[in-house]
């Protein structure tokens, strides 16, 4: 009788175990940041991306700039304190944080391709981008 | 043991560049309470030859970002980076050209 009882707690504790596993092996937070606003927005959208890769350093960031919100990834953009964004999106970009840009944007406000800083990536549609996303289990962040 | 610097290096064109993301509070010495503690010598080699040497003070911001082109690298070879700081350490981390 004793032994079965010392086999049980056994069992349990072998249940403890798994579920610590388990929850080590939990898969990392992914997050998808919309931006459509101008550069007046970006310089606190990537404080808050800085901030939460702090907090978190495994979070999976993908950030999904359309309309306005691209100009901050075009070369030579400038915040309104006159300050260049690559320094900033080059260390996040280190930081494994990904950068997509709305080819939508770019063609119907004719911006060549070319513009586009090379940390960041093109896809077909920002929107279509966060939908993708979004159905891969991404949480939605719009600062 | 300061944590590791990331480092990225790729062909762009004829030259390599250089990417490195450091790991390092980077304290003035101007706050009360926080001794200075920042980087003062950055190096930088490839296969052996020095291709980028500094001298930083406090003026650094915390997690460095440094980037940097040089001549004469190719895919395969390796580039060190190594930093020692006014407290004596240092670290050095290197990666493969790409």
């Amino acid at each position: 009788m004793q032994s079965i009882v010392r086999r049980m707690a056994a069992a349990a504790a072998l249940a403890f175990a798994a579920s610590g596993v388990a929850m080590a092996g939990d898969p990392p937070i992914r997050v998808v940041y919309h931006i459509n606003e101008g550069v007046q927005k970006a310089p606190a959208v990537l404080r808050n991306i800085a901030n939460e890769l702090d907090a978190e350093p495994n979070t999976k960031i993908v950030v999904v700039a359309h309309g306005m919100g691209i100009d901050f990834l075009l070369k030579d953009a400038k915040d309104p304190k006159g300050n260049a964004f690559t320094p900033e999106i080059e260390t996040l970009g280190m930081r494994g944080v990904e950068f997509r840009v709305c080819n939508n944007t770019l063609e119907s406000r004719h911006i060549d391709k070319s513009r586009v800083v090379p940390d960041a990536k093109i896809v077909p549609s920002g929107v279509a981008e966060i939908a993708k996303l979004e159905s891969q289990g991404y949480v939605y962040l719009k600062p | 043991m300061p944590d590791p610097m990331k480092i990225r290096a790729t062909m762009q064109g004829d030259k390599v560049e250089v990417k490195v993301l450091m790991a390092h509070e980077m304290e003035t010495g101007q706050r009360k309470g926080h001794p200075a503690w920042f980087i003062q010598n950055v190096k930088a080699t490839c296969n052996g030859r020095t291709v980028l040497a500094a001298e930083w003070g406090p003026a650094v911001s915390k997690n460095p970002f440094l980037s940097f082109r040089f001549q004469g690298g190719k895919p395969g070879d390796k580039v060190t980076i190594s930093w020692v700081d006014n407290h004596g350490e240092s670290r050095t981390d290197e990666a493969t050209i790409s």
